[in-house]
């Protein structure tokens, strides 16, 4: 098994059309940084002054100053930090603004419905979570790398799965291999599988490489890695709003980096997974990767680059497998799934689901090969 | 060893490629040969076990091979007619993922990939990409594969395509040294091979299995039926006109005709020995390629 994972896996890391369009990603990733630039500076000196506890002087210290200079003429550091000052009072706000909300909530829905269990659920995380704490967290260097997977890991990873694991079935009919292949011995088993366990071993390759490339351009532009254990809800980058400062967990950036790290590669490996699927039903790798494409990218396009909100394709965002490889709004706000009148939370909720098509695309796979006849 | 085949038939849609096909095979080597289109390749895919046959039923040694499933295909070693390689591979890499696939242990595969890459004389270019080799090495590279897990039956389509004349003989002898104690079916148009090596000839049409019979067998039926004759240039549209034409060959004395006739075409033309294109042609009415 181990010998034929190893040659599986050398059929698609060996195409040249892999290296092209890696070389590619690389360059694209290359001009995005560059023109990221202004973003990719470090202010650890300019926070470290400010780790503490905010007062309310500091607040007003802050706003006069606002009003004073030219707001945007501020190095970018000095400006973030101001931002950041003047946005404490308005988290403090929001959070209890979410207690009060649960507390009407929970006077107003019976208490054995779902909405009443969903709500207590929110305020067992929310009270798990506790208030905002009025205090300068600097993070920018994990806030660009997050971002960086969030963006342009769906455009990456999408690329190299689709090149590298469109052919995977696709081409073994093309060049008509398969005669040979389902005439061996372990053709209509183990080959199947170490086909599927290649196509993951692939991913997880791609993973590890575009994180640590992104990490290391990271590290090296800003020359540190610093806010590593900071609350994930105070972090940001440079001139943005924080991605995560409504989310009901109580992850560090470091804890929330890993989960991210480890639902990215579940959900690019169930990709990888759908795109054999799809291979083995097609002697056109092309056909393959414009169907594998398309089920990635067209929901992702329509909603999260073109902002068309229609009810169906929300439905198909939520459970899409763009959404598990950006993985930022699996965890961003509080959502569950009523599993027969109990809520389940939404990230646990989507991976079983992910968990099971995988299962079934699996399974699909091994019955469709085996059962296959080379004309 | 005993492969049995009993009636089988494939159909496509419309088309009957193999029907009713019945024979029964031990240990030997058997040629297929029949005109393009006659189903041989289909036929070879089933015995291949990569083609499930419409109706009937293949047995070895008395088991249904859709039954024994990878015990079967264990035993079996399959060129197919064409396929594609990996460009990428080297053929040391392409010979040890097909042993892989057979099931071979790394060491035994190591060993035996070595052994068959010098068997079809591969041994010098094992380690280049296959995408630098030419159309012969790449079938030299087809035959090694279908050697490597010592296959008890052999199938073999169209093996000889694009070998050189030596590299045509020293297959031959491998398969003829091969064939004691293995079933060796050999689909081709080069009758040569098979008159070299077959012990039975099985002669197939549109789908049909016209006769299985020994080689000498065969060709006894045509005897008197093979004529050779010097004709002038101006009497061979009258003759090919009215006989089956096997050979024609330019002399000095004037044109020396092989005519396939149950009669005495010419009161000048001498009986001569039949051989395996006047079987072809007698079945088949088709052009030979020697």
């Amino acid at each position: 098994m181990r010998q034929l994972l190893r040659y599986e896996l050398l059929k698609i890391v060996s195409r040249k059309s892999v290296f092209i369009v890696g070389l590619l990603l690389a360059a694209i990733y290359t001009v995005v940084i560059a023109f990221h630039a202004e973003y990719y500076q470090d202010g650890s000196k300019e926070y470290r002054s400010y780790a503490r506890e905010i007062t309310a002087e500091d607040i007003q210290r802050v706003d006069e100053r606002y009003k004073r200079s030219n707001w945007h003429q501020l190095p970018i550091q000095e400006k973030s930090i101001m931002e950041d000052i003047s946005g404490i009072p308005n988290m403090l706000h929001k959070y209890e603004e979410q207690l009060l909300d649960i507390e009407i909530r929970l006077m107003l829905s019976q208490p054995d419905s779902y909405e009443y269990k969903k709500t207590k659920l929110k305020e067992k995380l929310l009270l798990e979570q506790g208030p905002p704490t009025a205090q300068l967290y600097y993070n920018m260097p994990w806030g660009e790398l997050i971002y960086m997977v969030d963006q342009f890991g769906v455009a990456f990873m999408g690329a190299m799965l689709l090149i590298g694991l469109s052919p995977i079935y696709s081409a073994e009919y093309a060049t008509r291999m398969d005669s040979l292949l389902l005439s061996s011995r372990h053709g209509r088993s183990r080959l199947i599988h170490a086909k599927c366990l290649a196509a993951i071993l692939y991913t997880l390759l791609c993973v590890l490489v575009f994180q640590l490339i992104n990490m290391g351009v990271t590290a090296l532009l800003f020359g540190n890695l610093d806010g590593a254990t900071t609350p994930l809800d105070s972090m940001r980058r440079y001139g943005a709003t924080r991605p995560f400062a409504e989310y009901p967990y109580s992850f560090t950036v470091i804890e929330y980096y890993f989960i991210q790290l480890g639902v990215q590669t579940i959900g690019c490996a169930a990709f990888a997974i759908a795109v054999t699927f799809i291979s083995s039903l097609s002697r056109s790798s092309l056909v393959t990767m414009l169907l594998a494409g398309g089920v990635l990218g067209i929901p992702y396009l329509l909603l999260d680059v073109r902002n068309i909100r229609y009810p169906i394709i929300e439905w198909m965002v939520t459970f899409g497998y763009s959404q598990f490889i950006r993985v930022t709004h699996l965890f961003n706000s509080f959502r569950t799934v009523n599993f027969f009148g109990e809520p389940i939370l939404y990230p646990i909720a989507a991976l079983a689901a992910l968990l099971a098509v995988t299962a079934v695309f699996v399974l699909g796979t091994t019955l469709l090969f085996r059962r296959r006849q080379a004309c | 060893m005993e492969l049995t085949i009993q009636n089988i038939s494939k159909q496509f849609k419309e088309l009957v490629a193999v029907n009713q096909f019945t024979a029964e095979l031990s240990c030997g080597v058997y040629g297929l040969l029949g005109p393009n289109g006659a189903g041989k390749t289909t036929l070879l895919r089933m015995l291949a076990d990569i083609l499930r046959p419409t109706s009937g039923i293949i047995r070895l040694n008395g088991q249904d091979i859709r039954t024994m499933e990878e015990r079967y295909r264990d035993v079996l070693g399959y060129l197919p007619q064409q396929f594609g390689y990996y460009r990428q591979f080297t053929g040391r890499q392409f010979l040890m993922y097909i042993a892989a696939l057979k099931g071979l242990e790394k060491r035994a595969a190591a060993t035996k990939v070595e052994e068959v890459l010098q068997l079809v004389g591969l041994g010098y270019e094992a380690d280049s990409k296959i995408k630098s080799y030419s159309g012969g090495m790449r079938q030299r590279l087809g035959i090694a594969q279908a050697l490597l897990n010592d296959p008890k039956v052999l199938i073999l389509d169209e093996p000889t395509a694009g070998l050189d004349p030596t590299e045509r003989i020293r297959f031959r002898n491998i398969l003829s040294e091969m064939s004691a104690n293995r079933i060796i079916l050999l689909s081709t148009h080069i009758v040569s091979d098979i008159e070299y090596v077959a012990k039975d000839v099985l002669l197939m049409k549109q789908g049909y299995l016209l006769k299985q019979d020994r080689l000498v067998s065969l060709l006894k039926e045509l005897k008197e039926s093979v004529w050779k004759v010097t004709v002038d240039e101006n009497q061979l549209p009258v003759l090919k006109q009215r006989y089956k034409i096997v050979n024609i060959l330019r002399r000095d004395s004037g044109v020396e005709v092989r005519i396939l006739s149950p009669d005495k075409p010419l009161l000048t033309a001498q009986p001569v020995t039949a051989g395996l294109e006047d079987l072809y042609l007698h079945y088949f009415n088709e052009e030979i390629i020697r």
